[in-house]
């Protein structure tokens, strides 16, 4: 390649107080190229991002654009060059409307615009090329999901001018069908020349998308490898330090038949919304029951009622106590009957980003760990130490500031907040969002050893490779109703997706899981 | 590529003692500007430096710091309490004109208990529930605790107030043969508990939690109505022990004595550095907050600045420490 990189890191270090989170961080950006940044968490993939769109400045080293020296000072010096970021944890501020977000920051100091017909259009048509719907731009923001938030988050990117579109994790909670239309939006614009730096855990959007990718490991550029290169065994290898081979036979779980052990917690004439239609599911013992559906299709509402966190409005939801079945009304009455509830925003459902890892890891058990209201700091110090290294949370120490971890080690904490309360059945949402993959299988590990010794998981996921990996039964939502109720032979990648889109490999699955 | 580059990167622990270290730093500063101040005290009015003036000094922190108490509860929960001068009125002429009448103090104190418990419930409840801003429930609820106690004592506010009262805030009182203020003694037992229920208590953590975000506290099991009664009730407790207190400095008891104490609890809160912004901070700052304003205000009056006057330097010292503190919170740190 002769023509100068778009965009270059050179000899980039970076330290947060005395973390060191870069050191010798060397990466280039070529125009008309989908760049991957991979790394386990932690490794110093969010500060590259920062860095790039003038977040922070580095501590020492280089940031060339065009071949030139540049001073990033601040995100509009990194737009004036045509750097725009979709940032890992999704900024939308619940005080205005969908499109005021998106138009975030072209105000004046005192008085907010008022957005004019243009910028609706523009908007507009941002969001249905990503197949979604406009009205997420008049709705407020408090009512969205996970997914809706982070497509305004990218068409916040979209609307403006650029060359660089940085998307960290971007995708973590988009749905197959909105991914597939972003990924298809971002190989048009790499023909137009237009290069995108493309931060993610999932190894099969890796592959689609990806011209090159630059591997991170503790801080540190391990090197860069060509699309034919970049095999999932090979940057898993280049990530960990360890041999491909190790990666090369990464053991998929089989599924377990769980019918034998009883019903654990079911759903009775339960209607997701209510004009859809009432279905009827029970969780057995011991498994891991699988939700997925496209984002909208109820998959959250069906998880939120096992959980007791929004009552569904039609049916009930039942839950085995020492062979009594005992309705769940309510979130703290779920919790009392030993339903755990990780819940999926973590920023706006789970963080206290002013507390250290120890509040946010123990704050729900406070309870068990007092005596009359007061605390007993020991026993909590021990049971946190447990929970972080059962996870592997990085730093290991309890006093850090939540706002100081990584994305994937913040969310380990909020799992990990859970799991602390031993709960009889442990309800999911999309619980790996961010997460590594090494640490994923550590969970999905963790989860069968729980799992074997009693406990009964639900757990959502976007990720159909996850559902399919390490799910007993998949249930599929779609249209606020039960599409399909998968296991065996039929938990197949095609049969989940054609769940997902109402059409369910046969109409007896669905009947047998009614009967 | 060299591995050692690897081995040598990030170094967690290390990481988290410089932060602690930052963190003890900018904290030692809070503690520190009471002594700094001080000297600036000494050095304008040279009097202070006597018992009489170091003791007078620490009374009038202590009345402070105990009504102190309710607006850093309130601050931490992201809320405000403007019923604290109201409340601190309506113990200052209940407690004179109940006395006079014959009411025993312990009896006073009862009647005094139950008021205030019923005044953070009003606070607490109503914001809860209707979810209006603390500011408006507080500044309604004060509005009304005022005026049913003009009513109550049908407009006479005089009365007698019983000795041990004057004497626990005489710069010369002694507890015990210990020659130290009886109001003082009181703050430092408050302050004590106050932080051990911060630190140590599971409605402290909920207090911190449910200030830093309220749907993530509720679903890790915190009560957000009970944590609001509790701790305005617990503000309106210490609010009502400062207007005893106060009771004991002059003759006339009035249902405005409290009225500086809006500005000057929040501006020792701001001051000790808890954010407005709640889920941060803490009573030990406070104190620090409650030293620093005490000493301010000593100064302006040593300057011979009227108490009009007094309250727009606060209100000045106000903005320009939430301007420098509100820099904390820039959007960086949000990512
Ligand atoms: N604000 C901060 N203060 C202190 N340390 C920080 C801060 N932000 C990040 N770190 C530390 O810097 C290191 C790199 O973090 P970074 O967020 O870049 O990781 P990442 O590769 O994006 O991980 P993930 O995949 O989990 O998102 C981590 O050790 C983290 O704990
Ligand atoms: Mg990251």
């Amino acid at each position: 390649m002769t023509s100068s990189p778009l965009i270059e890191l050179a000899g980039i270090t970076h330290r947060y107080g005395a973390t060191v989170a870069l050191d010798g961080c060397q990466l280039d950006i070529r125009p008309g190229e989908i760049h991957g940044l991979v790394g386990e968490n932690g490794s110093g993939k969010s500060t590259v991002v920062k860095l790039l769109s003038g977040i922070m400045a580095p501590t020492e080293g280089t940031v060339r654009v065009d071949g030139k020296d540049v001073d990033l000072r601040s995100p509009t010096a990194a737009q004036a060059h045509g750097v725009l970021t979709v940032f890992q944890e999704t900024l939308i501020s619940d005080d205005c409307s969908g499109l005021d977000n998106v138009f975030a920051g072209t105000d004046g100091l005192f008085r907010r615009r008022r957005r004019s017909k243009a910028e609706l259009e523009l908007a507009t048509e941002v969001v249905e090329r990503l197949g979604t719907s406009p009205s997420i731009l008049t709705a407020s923001p408090y009512q969205l999901s996970l997914a809706e938030r982070q497509v305004l988050t990218l068409t916040r990117a979209l609307v403006r001018p650029w060359r660089l579109l940085i998307l960290d994790e971007a995708t973590s909670a988009l749905d197959l069908a909105t991914r597939d239309r972003l990924f298809a939006l971002l190989q048009a614009e790499r023909s137009n020349g237009r290069s995108v730096l493309f931060v993610s855990h999932r190894m099969d959007e890796l592959e689609i998308l990806i011209d090159r990718a630059t591997v991170q490991r503790s801080g540190h550029t391990v090197g860069t490898v060509d699309r034919a290169e970049a095999t999932p065994s090979r940057l898993l290898s280049m990530m960990d330090g360890r041999s491909e081979s190790e990666h090369a036979g990464a053991a998929t779980v089989t599924a377990r038949r769980r019918d034998e052990q009883g019903t654990a917690a079911r759903l009775c004439g339960v209607a997701l919304s209510s004009d859809a239609r009432p279905f009827d599911l029970d969780v057995r013992r011991g498994e891991i029951l699988g939700v997925g559906g496209l984002d909208g299709h109820g998959a959250v509402a069906l998880v939120e009622a096992f959980a007791g966190v929004s009552l569904p409005p039609k049916g009930k939801v039942e839950i085995d106590r020492d062979g009594l079945w005992s309705r769940v009304r309510g979130y703290r009455n779920a919790v009392a009957s030993g339903i755990a509830y990780v819940p999926g925003k973590r920023q706006e459902e789970g963080l206290f980003r002013t507390l250290d890892v120890r509040d946010n890891l123990a704050m729900a058990t406070y309870g068990e760990h007092s005596r009359l209201g007061v605390l007993r700091p020991h026993a909590i110090q021990q049971a946190v130490r447990a929970q972080m290294q059962r996870l592997g949370v990085v730093p290991d120490d309890p006093d850090y500031p939540i706002t100081g971890l990584s994305g994937g080690n913040a969310q380990k904490v909020l799992v990990g907040r859970w799991l602390a309360a031993e709960p009889d059945l442990l309800v999911l949402n999309d619980p790996l969002r961010g997460v590594d993959i090494g640490t994923k299988r550590e969970f999905y590990a963790l989860m069968r050893e729980l799992t074997d010794a009693g406990m009964t998981v639900v757990m959502l996921s976007t990720e159909i490779e996850e559902l399919l990996t390490s799910c007993d039964r998949v249930a599929v939502c779609h249209d606020h109703g039960l599409e399909a109720v998968l296991e065996g032979d039929e938990m197949t990648y095609d049969g989940v997706l054609s769940a997902m889109f109402g059409q369910a490999p046969t109409l007896a699955t669905h009947e047998r899981t009614r009967a | 590529m060299s591995t050692s580059a690897i081995e040598q990167t990030p170094t967690p622990t290390s990481a988290a003692t410089s932060r602690r270290r930052r963190g003890a730093l900018s904290s030692l500063l809070v503690y520190l500007a009471p002594l700094a101040m001080f000297l600036v005290l000494m050095v304008a009015t040279p009097d202070v430096l006597s018992r009489t003036g170091i003791m007078s000094l620490l009374v009038l922190s202590a009345v402070l710091g105990i009504a102190a108490v309710g607006q850093t509860w309130a601050v931490m929960i992201a809320g405000i309490d403007l019923s604290i001068p109201a409340t601190i009125g309506m113990a200052n002429v209940l407690l004179t004109t109940l006395y006079a009448k014959g009411w025993s103090f312990g009896e006073i104190v009862v009647l005094l208990l139950v008021l205030s418990i019923l005044i953070g419930m009003a606070n607490g409840v109503l914001s809860s529930i209707f979810g209006l801003h603390p500011l408006v429930v507080s500044l309604g609820v004060a509005s009304v605790v005022t005026g049913g106690v003009l009513i109550s004592v049908d407009g006479n506010t005089g009365g007698d107030v019983p000795g041990f009262i004057t004497n626990a805030v005489s710069p010369r009182g002694s507890v015990l043969g210990v020659p130290l203020p009886a109001a003082l003694v009181v703050w430092v037992l408050v302050a004590v508990v106050v932080v051990l229920v911060e630190r140590r208590t599971v409605i402290g953590r909920q207090i911190f939690a449910l200030g830093s975000n309220v749907t993530a506290a509720r679903l890790a099991l915190a009560r957000p109505m009970l944590i609001r009664v509790f701790v305005y009730s617990a503000g309106a407790i210490c609010a009502s022990a400062a207007g005893v207190l106060l009771a004991g400095f002059s003759g006339g008891a009035s249902v405005d004595i409290g009225a500086a104490y809006l500005f000057s609890t929040i501006t020792a809160v701001v001051v000790g550095g808890t954010s407005l912004l709640g889920g941060a901070g803490g009573y030990a700052r406070t104190i620090a907050g409650v030293l620093v304003t005490t000493e301010f205000t000593t100064l302006l009056i040593g300057f011979s600045v009227g108490p009009n006057m007094q309250q727009v330097m606060l209100g000045i010292a106000i903005l320009v420490l939430i301007t420098v503190y509100g820099r904390d919170r820039h959007v960086a740190h949000r990512l």
